[in-house]
Order: C-alpha cells, then structure tokens, then sequence
C-alpha cells in the first residue's frame, strides 16, 4: 500500500512540472482582466532597445514609477525608494519599473546609463520609453498627475504602484514617505 | 431594443449629415487661428521663492469641433467600435457609471441630439482618435473659450446661470445658444468638458509630497496662485479638472474633439 502511494506521489510530481509551466504561459497569454493594466495596447523600449508591451510584465509583481532622468529632486528619491524596497524584499521575486515621462529627452541610452549610475540591477529594473500617448494613458491608468513646466522638465506626481502578475494594481503609496517594510507587506503572497 | 440601435447605427451611416444638430449651424470643426495664451496658474516657485507670474505662451492655430459631441454622434462610434459599448469596455478605462442610462448601444429617448456623458477620458479620446483627432489641450480649450477677449462678460454671466441651476436637470439640445467669435457653441453652459491634459491641473509641487509644510504648496493649491482670483468661472474649471480621474464619469462631463491644422 505504503509502495503504490509513493509511486502515485512520484507520478503526480512529475506530472506537475510541465502543468505548471504550462499554466504560466497560459496565464501571460490569457486575456487581461478588465481592471489590469495590460489592456493598454501602447508600445514601449526599454533600456536595452528591446521593444515590448505592458503584457511582457505578466507573471512578475512589479513596482512602478513614472520620472525622467534629468529630474533633480524628486526622482532620485523615487528611485532610492524602489532601491529600498528591492532590498527589503529579496526573494520576492518583485520587478522594478520605472518610465520616463520625457521620452524625447530620455533615449534607451540614457536610461541605460542611468540605470548603471544609480547601480540599478539590470536583473531586476526596467526603465521604459514610450511616445508621448503611451506615456499620457499609462500616467492616467496609474493616476499620476504631471505637466511640463516650461524650462524642459516636468511637474509630476511622486506615486509608487504595485502591480500584482496580471497587472492589477494591489496598492499604492502616493508620497516620498515610504517605510520599505511597510510596502513590501502589501506585496501578496 | 437591439434593433433600434442596429437601425440608428445604419441611418447614421447612410446620412452622417443627419448628426448635426437641429439648428442651422455648420456642422464639424471650425479653424482658431494661432495666439498667445496666459495659463491660469502661476509657475510653481522653487523652494523659498514666489510664485512667478504666468508668462503668455504661443499656441498654434488648431481646429476645434464647433458643439460638444453628441449622443448620436457617440452611437455611431460605438457601432464600429463595440469594444467601448457599455457593457464590454475594461473597468482600468471606465467607471461603472459609463454610458449609465444606454441600452443596447443607444442613448436614452429623446437624448440624440445632446452632449454625450457620462464618457471616461479614455473613452472620449478613443472618439476623438477613431475620427482622426483629439482631445483638445487645457491651454486651447481655454484659448478657444477666451475668444480673443470677445463676450468675456457673457461666459461669466452664462456660466454663473449655469452653477446656480440644480443638477438633475435634463440636458438640452447642442447648439441652442450663440457661437463665439471663433464660431464654437455650448464652451459653457451646458456640460463640463474633457481636455487631454486635464490631470496637469494639480501636478504642481503639492504633489511631491503630501505633507509638506511648504508654503509652494498651499500657494499652488489655492486662489493665490491663479491668473485672476476674481475669475470664479475659471477657478471652478481647474477645480473639477484636477478633482478627475480618467476613469471617471459624471452626468454633466463630455467633450468634443480638436485637429491639427
């Protein structure tokens, strides 16, 4: 009896690998819920010159921030935020994005070489570049409020979102006051 | 129900013209010529210092439809475009408000010739694009509505007729009162429009960080930081502006397109 229950045991183990892996291709090809971000239908490159879609970040929890890289105050501390949430939640397997709101100033070369400056692992980061409709409807998905202000950068909301992997939005925190700890909390299991 | 719908969508093909509004105006865009536009809100100061004073920036001539868009005119989208009907449009563009009293793709009896509302920012723009234009920006719809100085008595006195009648009213038809010197009709007066960057109204330095005691913040938030304080019209379409998210919808929220020239 002991026997042909570890025999069954075994079977469905081996069974489960392909199962899952196919479950999760399934799932990034499923159609997005009515609430995930993946319908937006925009285009965008990253800092690699990779060309991908909203969809490319199904299957991973990513957290999201708008900025541009010539910004002086602000970003930098969206950017030291995210750095402290990747730390304080290694092994959970979180994405980090962040995309420009100046897409002519910040080409796929810039943001590469921000990316290196700031020591952002290219592992776990990912800093897009859309034309300005791409960035208007994701800024408006997201709720981040921003203007040019006239002397070549941008007025823009401090806003962290986290995306669950089917591009749901499970929690956002909208100012620099960020408790790394607290954030990651919100991260589902 | 579904049939009247099917039957509205085909007459709208056959006889587009059958969109304009009741009255004898021109349908469709008219041209606003090129000017220099004051923006409302002054720039937001640095750190320490005031606010400047808004500076007069060039805009280009663009084109402008002359009534906001109407219930027809939305119908007909919608009959090439089912993906923004009622019912199957995604809940990231639209709130469960949208397109509250349609059925079937039609507009409630007796509606088609009034302003569409009721519509998310995504679903105006999805129009406007689908009929190769746009929303108009902030700065020219405000341009457009100034009218080069013309009857700005009469948008203040329009306007404050309009705030002071309770809601729940039914809309009228488009097109009832006078155009303006650049031939636009129902700018005020009728519903609240949609611009396409209606959220850069309250990006300013509040923003960065919600519990700051700058004093850059409580100027950028309040009448000490606009054009004219005593423009209460003008105040009150930057406040819904920034009280808006893209998503939401209101009963007396619409739209109409801009073009390039």
């Amino acid at each position: 009896m002991l026997r042909a229950l570890l025999v069954a045991w075994a079977i469905s183990f081996a069974l489960s690998f392909p199962v899952m892996a196919h479950d999760h291709a399934a799932m990034a090809q499923a159609a997005p819920s009515g609430a995930s971000l993946f319908n937006l239908p925009s285009h965008w490159t990253d800092q690699n010159g990779h060309a991908l879609t909203l969809r490319d970040l199904a299957g991973k929890k990513s957290v999201v921030a708008m900025g541009y890289t010539s910004c002086p105050d602000i970003c930098p501390l969206i950017v030291a935020n995210m750095a402290a949430i990747e730390k304080a939640a290694q092994g959970r397997g979180l994405r980090f994005v962040f995309v420009t709101l100046d897409p002519k100033g910040d080409t796929p070369e810039k943001l590469k070489a921000y990316a290196e400056a700031h020591g952002l692992d290219p592992a776990d980061w990912t800093l897009l570049a859309g034309n300005d409709k791409a960035v208007r409807d994701l800024a408006a998905v997201l709720g981040v409020r921003y203007r040019a202000n006239g002397e070549g950068g941008f007025d823009h909301s401090a806003l962290l979102t986290l995306l669950n992997e089917n591009g749901e939005v499970v929690y956002q925190k909208p100012d620099m006051q960020v408790d790394p700890a607290d954030f990651v909390a919100h991260v589902p299991h | 129900m579904a049939r009247r719908a099917a039957i509205l969508a085909t007459f709208l093909a056959v006889f587009p013209s059958a969109l304009a509004p009741a009255c004898a105006a021109p349908a469709g865009m008219a041209p606003v010529p090129a000017g220099a536009f004051t923006p409302f809100f002054k720039m937001i100061p640095a750190k320490g210092q005031r606010g400047a004073e808004p500076r007069p920036i060039a805009l280009k001539a663009f084109r402008l439809d002359r009534f906001p868009v109407t219930s027809a005119q939305f119908a007909a989208f919608l009959a090439t475009n089912p993906q923004w009907r009622r019912e199957a449009a995604p809940r990231l563009f639209v709130d469960p408000n949208y397109l509250r009293r349609w059925r079937e793709g039609a507009p409630a009896a007796g509606e088609a010739l009034a302003p569409v509302t009721n519509v998310s920012w995504f679903a105006a723009q999805a129009f406007c694009e689908a009929r190769g234009g746009r929303l108009p920006t902030t700065d020219e719809w405000e341009y457009a509505l100034a009218d080069a100085g013309r009857g700005r008595d009469q948008v203040t006195r329009i306007s404050l007729d309009w705030f002071a009648r309770p809601n729940g009213a039914r809309l009228g038809e488009v097109g009832q009162g006078a155009a303006n010197g650049y031939g636009l009709s129902d700018m005020v007066g009728l519903v609240w429009e949609w611009t396409e960057d209606f959220s850069a109204t309250g990006s300013g330095a509040e923003q960065r960080n919600t519990s700051s005691k700058d004093d850059a913040a409580f100027c950028g938030g309040g009448a000490a930081g606009v054009r004219d304080p005593a423009d209460y019209p003008a105040l009150m379409r930057y406040a819904l502006r920034a009280s808006l998210k893209a998503r939401y919808t209101q009963d007396n929220l619409g739209f109409r397109c801009a073009g390039d020239e």
